[in-house]
């Protein structure tokens, strides 16, 4: 009895031991296959786990099939085991059958495609090459690598290849999410206050800003002089559909077809006009004369302003003839007279200098501008002025160019320019721009061809690529499981039941 | 013999267990003495075990006795203590790992994470204890706590938290610097989240800085006195950079926040180098002939600053010329208010519950490390009681009778049992 018990047991574990190196190793090994493709930061969330469950598929299927072979082969369990295995040996070919006949010509197609839109031939390999184990597995790590590298030189988010968003708008109002763009949105459609690119949006940005600019640059134009050109002309028209907007006429009356208002026709009037909300955010006019009143009026009542004053005689600086500072400190100082000083002991020309002007002195515009990049503020509850561009091409621009600029400048992730990424205290010049305009907009289509290519081919490939090892083994171990499963039937057989 | 042998192993196994936890978190109750049973609740876990152990302890002795003889029956009791051993030691903690790292991240707004606390729980303990004392400390050198010579400020920092004008002052001041101060950044834009977010660009800075924000003009702040710094440090002040306060006439005051008081600490920027090479000695200068009005022009340039015009809140700007420096010290009004940073002041608002979880870490350590003490004593005593209790185990009784009747066997298990009638039954068939 206790022989007959031992002998089951070690049989019973053989089953089991064989029918866990069949389908279930299977599933395993293309879960192993699949890592560099679940891995891949262009991957979809569905195809991170395609090929596993088209792994877990085709051994439900075979279960099925010996589930349905149990019903017709009742007795002989050999003729089962041999239909079963056969039926294993055409289902763990099938995917190899099908990526090396049918998927080859959609891999080709992918590339040509491409190779028509301008990327060199060279960049793809042959598709018999491309789906070996090695190369496969080397040009997704190169992909990721080149990702983030690109991520790390924008300053983008990597845990948040998903976009984010660090909080509420300035003006409270209330933020969408767009799962398929990526994106957080305001009110205005523009992106929100806080939302970090995400890498999606990144290239969207730049492809919107440079693919413009090379086309306009194609017709011999200057593509940033167009745009100074069409907003000033939308700001000095007073018929034009920005001038309507600030002053709240009817929607009806708009050029733009489809025109409505985001929430009232005060809108604008709301934000920027007398009391306006939005001046609690930046930095005007009125603000910067308030604060050169208060330090004028506070210095003025001081009396030992004066006798530091007397300082400037032991400094290496000639105060030109008729000024006197200290008359000016008064609650009436203004930004105006400020600069007059500046100007006056000869600092105009090293401050307009640092700004990128050659000129003498510096002026209030020179101060508004340099402020605007530092104090800008979009009320995301009003469109702004390039909502209402006419040319599509110029209103793209015009878009990218503010995101890429002030709105990454903002969020530290600048996306154009010379220098790039997050600028701040610590680092004001930012990080060199390592692409050229060329390079970067060839390297998106690559990713585009990849992620096509990922998305449709890949998944399989690492299914075909395991059964291709298995598919004997697996055929070999469900025999083997059958044979154990007869052989402990046998031992049963010999045992006997005693009374009570 | 045999009873004082499971009496000993009794001992060595959980009663032990709980004196090592107690050990192990000394220095937690005495960091957070003065915070009631808080710091306790970690021993007041490993207690509650200990009980319901002692309790499955005595209860499976005396069914085992009960049962002596049957070998079944006893089995059945012992098993039942082993489980018991796992599931009051490990087994507990493995359930509350999985829970416990989200609930300290929400508490802690994510600025403290269990992988700090659990690599280091009494260096935090001492963190926590240093956030309570620097604060007592504070608030007596800005007179918010009076110091007497009947009460001293080491007596404040003895009595601690036990004290209800502590418990009150923290309550009422750290509302202020919550509600007028960092939700008014938060509830205004990203700014602050990007700020902590190392994107702390200029135009995030601007907007912190002069961002129009609401207070609310019912929280008020207890202030008894105002507490300015020097405007120009030298060697001679030494560590105190403090002017003497001047009491405030009203001391509940409506109180602006600057984002450097979110900080807490003071920001210097050394212009030793830059102005190296203008030929002049401005810290003999100024630390002498110029000191009373530069002095002078710096508290008027700070009174400028808290104008609403500008920052709209105190943050004084100071010379630093001490060790032969020149820097320009930037510090918040916090300090002198009475107030950590935010993160601090807000750790500090519940530093009660945050013992209480530190006081945790110790109880889950050496529950998972003595637990493998405490099931090898009961697997042991298990064993002493199966031996003086169990009684002599059943037989197999299968055999090769030739009566093939399927009927019931003691030998084989429910499984086999239906295999074997189900093959005779076969059998029969053919």
């Amino acid at each position: 009895m206790e022989k007959v018990r031992r002998k089951i047991t070690i049989l019973r574990v053989l089953q089991v031991v064989f029918y866990a190196l069949g389908f279930p190793l299977f599933v395993h090994l293309v879960m192993l296959a699949n890592k560099p493709i679940a891995d891949s930061y262009l991957a979809g969330n569905m195809t991170a786990y395609m090929a596993i469950i088209i792994a877990a598929v085709l051994w439900v299927v075979v279960i099925l099939i010996q589930l349905l072979f149990k019903a017709i082969c009742r007795k002989n369990r050999m003729a089962r085991a041999v239909w079963v295995a056969l039926f294993a040996a055409v289902i763990t070919l099938a995917p190899v059958l099908y990526s090396d006949f049918m998927l080859k010509g959609e891999y080709d197609a992918i590339v040509d495609k491409y190779v028509e839109e301008g990327l060199s031939e060279s960049k793809f390999y042959n598709y018999e090459k491309a789906i070996t184990p090695e190369v496969f597995e080397e040009s997704l790590a190169n992909l990721n690598a080149e990702i983030k590298n690109y991520v790390a030189v924008y300053n983008l988010d990597m845990d948040a290849l998903t976009g984010n968003n660090f909080g509420n708008n300035g003006d409270g109002s209330e933020v969408t999410y767009d799962e398929e763009a990526q994106a957080y949105y305001s009110p205005n459609g523009m992106f929100s206050d806080g939302y970090l690119f995400s890498l999606k949006q990144a290239i969207a940005v730049q492809r919107a800003y440079y693919e413009n600019k090379l086309a306009y640059e194609a017709e011999g134009k200057d593509i940033d002089a167009e745009l100074a050109a069409a907003l000033l002309a939308l700001e000095n028209d007073k018929s034009s559909d920005w001038n309507k907007y600030k002053s709240g006429a009817s929607a009806s009356s708009f050029d733009k077809e489809g025109f409505e208002y985001i929430a009232s026709e005060d809108e604008y009037e709301l934000a920027y006009g007398e009391d306006g909300y939005a001046k609690k955010f930046y930095v005007t006019d009125d603000r910067l004369d308030a604060i050169a009143s208060v330090i004028g009026g506070k210095l003025g009542a001081n009396p030992d302003v004066g006798s530091l004053l007397s300082i400037i005689d032991m400094l290496p600086i000639e105060l030109p003839e008729g000024l006197d500072i200290n008359s000016l400190l008064t609650e009436d100082l203004t930004v105006d007279q400020l600069i007059d000083v500046i100007n006056g002991l000869g600092l105009g020309k090293t401050l307009a200098g640092l700004m990128g002007s050659d000129a003498e002195n510096i002026t209030k515009d020179d101060l508004m501008n340099l402020l605007s990049g530092y104090s800008n503020y979009q009320s995301p509850s009003t469109y702004p002025i390039f909502y209402f561009l006419e040319d599509e091409a110029l209103q793209e621009y015009a878009y990218a160019n503010y995101y890429a600029t002030i709105h990454g400048g903002k969020v530290g992730s600048v996306l154009v320019g010379e220098n790039v990424g997050l600028m701040n205290l610590d680092n004001m010049a930012g990080t060199p721009n390592p692409y050229s305009t060329q390079g970067l907009l060839d390297m998106f289509d690559y990713w585009d061809a990849q992620t096509e290519i990922i998305n449709n081919i890949y998944p399989m490939i690492a299914v075909r690529n395991t059964a291709l090892k298995m598919s004997a083994s697996i055929v070999f171990c469900i025999l083997a499981a059958y044979w154990f499963t007869s052989k402990i039937d046998e031992q049963y057989a010999k045992l006997k039941l005693a009374k009570k | 013999m045999k009873n004082v042998l499971k009496t000993i192993l009794y001992i060595i196994g959980f009663p032990a267990l709980v004196a090592l936890v107690a050990y192990n978190s000394l220095i937690i109750y005495e960091e957070g003495g003065t915070y009631g049973f808080w710091p306790f609740v970690g021993l007041i876990i490993a207690g509650l075990c200990l009980i319901v152990y002692t309790i499955v302890f005595i209860v499976t002795g005396k069914n085992s006795k009960k049962n002596k003889g049957n070998h079944k029956k006893v089995m059945k009791s012992v098993a039942t203590l082993v489980v018991m051993a796992f599931v009051l030691t490990s087994g507990i903690w493995l359930v509350v790992d999985i829970a416990l790292p989200g609930i300290l991240k929400d508490a802690t707004d994510g600025t403290r994470l269990f992988k700090h606390m659990q690599e280091d729980y009494k260096a935090q303990a001492e963190v926590h204890g240093q956030l309570l004392e620097d604060y007592i400390r504070m608030n007596c050198a800005n007179g918010n706590l009076p110091v007497s010579d009947d009460f001293t400020e080491d007596d404040w920092v003895e009595a601690g938290y036990r004290s209800p004008e502590v418990q009150e002052l923290l309550a009422q001041n750290f509302k202020s610097m919550d509600v007028n101060g960092y939700k008014t950044f938060t509830t205004n834009g990203p700014w602050l989240n990007m700020a902590n977010n190392n994107r702390l660009t200029i135009p995030v800075l601007v907007h912190l800085v002069l961002n129009e924000r609401e207070v609310d003009e019912e929280v008020t702040y207890y202030l008894a006195a105002t507490l300015e710094p020097k405007q120009i440090v030298t060697d001679e002040d030494g560590d105190d950079v403090y002017k003497k306060p001047v009491a405030n006439k009203e001391v509940e005051t409506v109180l602006h926040w600057t984002i450097l008081d979110m900080q807490g600490t003071s920001m210097n920027i050394d212009l030793s180098g830059a102005l190296s090479g203008l030929g002049i000695d401005l810290g003999t200068l100024l630390g002498g002939t110029l000191e009373k009005p530069v002095s002078s022009i710096l508290e008027t340039v700070n009174e400028a600053i808290a104008d609403p015009a500008l920052a709209g809140a105190e943050l004084y700007i100071g010379i630093d010329l001490r060790d032969d420096s020149f820097q320009i010290m930037l510090t918040p009004a916090a300090e002198s208010r009475g107030m950590h940073g935010y993160q601090n002041s807000a750790w500090l608002n519940s530093n009660n519950l945050l013992f209480a979880v530190i006081s945790i870490f110790p109880a889950r350590q050496w529950l998972y490390i003595w637990g493998a003490v405490v099931i090898f004593s009961s697997v042991a005593v298990a064993a002493l009681r199966v031996k003086q209790y169990g009684g002599k185990k059943e037989e197999l009784v299968a055999d090769d009778d030739d009566d093939d009747e399927p009927i019931n066997v003691k030998g084989l298990n429910n499984y086999e049992r239906t295999v074997v009638t189900a093959l005779h039954a076969r059998n029969k068939m053919k």
